[in-house]
């Protein structure tokens, strides 16, 4: 942020220069121009700065033309964004210039690839950013295997653009194809989604709204276990999830300090529509605080539980699952609770938590020492009394190494994992285990 | 080497041929919904399979299920679970009880067997592609039976989209074997050929084989059965049927034998 000068040879300074000492100064606005916009619309544009004609003092202009460049960012209006303020001939008049480049209007990319297990695949993808030039993204992908599958993803966002608003509106058409390992089936899904997402406090607590209609085929392989067999076929789900997450760490995948925690809910089958009918209760917290000498705490707590709504039995693809290097780490992915004939059919509803002891290792902010013990279970679907099932079937696991982040996109760690409690029917293996992602407990 | 060669074949077939009575236990067979959802030719090779484990006096708890196709490790349907086992169709079940010497055929000479093959094979090769034809492809049924019945077991939109999405694969695999481009004509004449073939194979004998019952008995009463008692709008399978008086008076004989007692 700038402040203008005086004369034909313009000279820009440095915004705290003068930031917090011109509280008295009176402002008035004369114009916002923008230099730079290509097809971004005017009305998009008004709606971000009206507020600036607000300024009352030079103190608040300047922080305002701060937070209105730094919003045409985030909300993906401009790539870049910077204020320069300048003097207009009138007594106390301000002339706003915004310096702007717009976002590649097309990006566009291919390519061919080799998945975990061992299939070739070809993917294409495009973008447009701003299309309408109202900050919209038009995002498609499609990837072709080799065994012949097709999936695609098309999705777009709109931001809805005001003052120092952060909500938007996206909506994505899918078509997706998976082996789940924990069930030892095929599963392919069809899916639209609308979702709607609003800040509020600071952009501390996020809310999620979400409608989802999926279509689901669950195909048994030569392995599967006949309970898994018996849900084979096509499902519809349709639900509402609704999601309220309030955040205060410092950083999003490995926080030193601060706290999250995340509430939801998701209805599916209401009014009788589509095939899928339970409520979903979820609730996740986390949170961290420093000790001693660079070490740092972490703990999390992670409980969910779905209830069948319908006649049927909850659904194979709508339970709970739990265990993985994400949570219980040392478990197979997916693979705490009830068993058979080495699929897991999941459970109704499972409460996990973990504590993390870390110490920062050279790069400080991105390679960590770690410890951690972390606990859970998974109450199956007919049970009777879910909390003396969950207390009944408790597994532990405790492991210590190193934990990687890069640049807050992703979390890599490898661990030496020991049982400290499990059953005799699980599949967990002591030993070093590696995990990669971004959501960890 | 010989030697050893049959003393290893025969481990294999001891090892094969389990006893009937000890590992006969909570035979279950999964089989579509008969009311709703069954298609004419599942509904007979469901009822082939029912009526064949009574011949063999095998009992079975039937399992009506929406899902059957896809619990069916082939899409075959029905589906016999003995244990962890799975077994889908007619003939796998057939040579699963023969392997577990508790058969029907055991008697016959092997000229006999391949007669008997031969009556099999027009009722599978002819006779359920006359029905498949039938339903999928005679467009008045799909649109006022057919389509209605595979999407009964679904909600909508999928009640729509899936039965359109079964008539092309079944469109596809007709094709494949030219009796998608078949006109309704043609098909019934290929219908009457089989009808007169195994007519005049069974003539004035109790069962197709002679007078003991034989799994082409059941075969070949499940679809009788299935032709005779299933409303379609197009009737003139049945009526086709109907020409052969002595089939008709077999398939009432087996059904008050096996059903009525």
């Amino acid at each position: 942020m700038e402040e203008g000068g005086h004369g034909r040879q313009k000279h820009f300074h440095r915004a705290d220069l003068l930031h917090g000492k011109c509280e008295d100064a009176p402002s008035i606005v004369e114009a916002v121009q923008f230099h730079g916009v290509r097809t971004t619309k005017g009305d998009a544009l008004l709606q971000e700065v009206s507020e600036l004609y607000k300024s009352s003092n030079v103190d608040e202009l300047v922080k305002n033309c701060h937070l209105a460049a730094k919003h045409l960012q985030e909300v993906g209006l401009m790539e870049n964004a910077s204020a320069l303020i300048d003097t207009a001939p009138s007594k106390n008049g301000y002339i706003v210039n915004f310096v702007v480049r717009e976002p590649k209007s097309f990006t566009l990319g291919a390519k061919i690839g080799m998945s975990t297990q061992g299939d070739a695949d070809m993917s294409m993808h495009a973008a447009r950013h701003s299309f309408n030039g109202r900050g919209e993204v038009a995002d498609a992908s499609y990837t072709y295997t080799v065994k012949g599958d097709h999936s695609f993803n098309i999705s777009m966002s709109k931001p809805l653009l005001g003052w120092q608003r952060y909500s938007g509106i996206a909506s994505s058409l899918s078509r997706s194809f998976a082996y789940l390992p924990w069930n030892k089936a095929n599963l392919e899904e069809n899916s639209l989604v609308l979702a709607y997402n609003n800040n509020y406090w600071g952009r501390k607590i996020l809310q999620q709204i979400r409608l989802n209609a999926i279509w689901r085929t669950l195909m048994a392989t030569k392995e599967s276990a006949f309970a898994v067999r018996e849900h084979a076929g096509h499902t519809l789900k349709v639900s509402a999830e609704h999601e309220y997450s309030f955040d205060s760490r410092d950083r999003p995948i490995l926080a030193s300090r601060g706290i999250v925690v995340k509430m939801g809910q998701e209805l599916a089958g209401a009014f009788g529509i589509g095939d899928a009918a339970f409520v979903r209760h979820q609730l996740d917290i986390q949170a961290a605080a420093p000790l001693f000498s660079k070490f740092f705490l972490a703990a999390s707590f992670h409980a969910k539980r779905m209830e069948s709504m319908g006649e049927n039995e909850l659904h194979l693809l709508d339970r709970v699952y739990l265990g993985g290097q994400s949570d219980l780490r040392g478990f197979m992915l997916n693979s705490i609770g009830t068993r058979v004939d080495n699929s897991c059919l999941g459970g109704g509803c499972a409460v996990a938590g973990a504590v993390h002891l870390y110490r920062p290792l050279f790069p400080a902010d991105s390679l960590f020492a770690h410890a951690f013990i972390a606990s859970g279970s998974v109450a199956s679907v007919r049970a009777r009394n879910i909390v003396r099932d969950l207390v009944e079937s408790q597994r532990i696991s405790v492991g210590a190494g190193i934990t990687f982040v890069f640049k807050n996109i992703l979390r890599l760690e490898l661990n030496y994992v020991q049982a400290l409690k499990k059953t005799s029917n699980d599949s967990f293996n002591r030993g070093f285990h590696f995990g990669a992602g971004i959501n960890f407990m | 080497m010989a030697a050893g060669d049959s003393v290893l074949i025969g481990l294999v077939e001891e090892a094969l041929s389990m006893h009937v009575d000890s590992e006969w236990h909570e035979a279950k067979l999964y089989t579509p919904f008969f009311k709703d959802q069954a298609q004419l030719y599942e509904f007979a090779d469901c009822l082939a399979v029912q009526t064949f484990l009574r011949m063999a006096q095998l009992p079975v708890q039937t399992k009506q299920r929406p899902n059957t196709e896809f619990i069916s490790p082939t899409g075959e349907m029905p589906v016999l679970q003995i244990g962890s086992i799975l077994i889908p169709g007619f003939s796998g079940i057939v040579d699963l009880v023969r392997k577990k010497e508790a058969g029907l055929s055991s008697h016959l000479t092997e000229v006999h067997k391949a007669d008997m093959a031969a009556q099999i094979a027009v009722i599978d090769n002819i006779l359920r592609r006359v029905e498949m034809y039938v339903v999928w492809i005679h467009d008045e049924t799909y649109s006022r039976v057919t389509s209605t019945r595979f999407g009964s077991v679904y909600k909508w939109p999928l009640s729509r989209v899936l039965p359109a999405l079964k008539r092309r694969e079944m469109r596809e695999k007709l094709g494949s074997i030219d009796w998608a481009n078949k006109s309704l004509v043609e098909v019934m004449e290929a219908a009457d050929k089989a009808f007169r073939c195994l007519s005049s194979h069974l003539g004035t004998q109790d069962y197709v084989m002679g007078s003991r019952v034989t799994e082409v008995d059941a075969l070949l009463f499940g679809h009788l059965f299935a032709i005779l008692t299933t409303r379609l709008p197009t009737m003139e399978l049945s009526n086709a049927l109907r020409k052969y008086p002595n089939l008709v008076e077999y398939c009432e004989r087996v059904e008050n034998e096996y059903f009525k007692k």
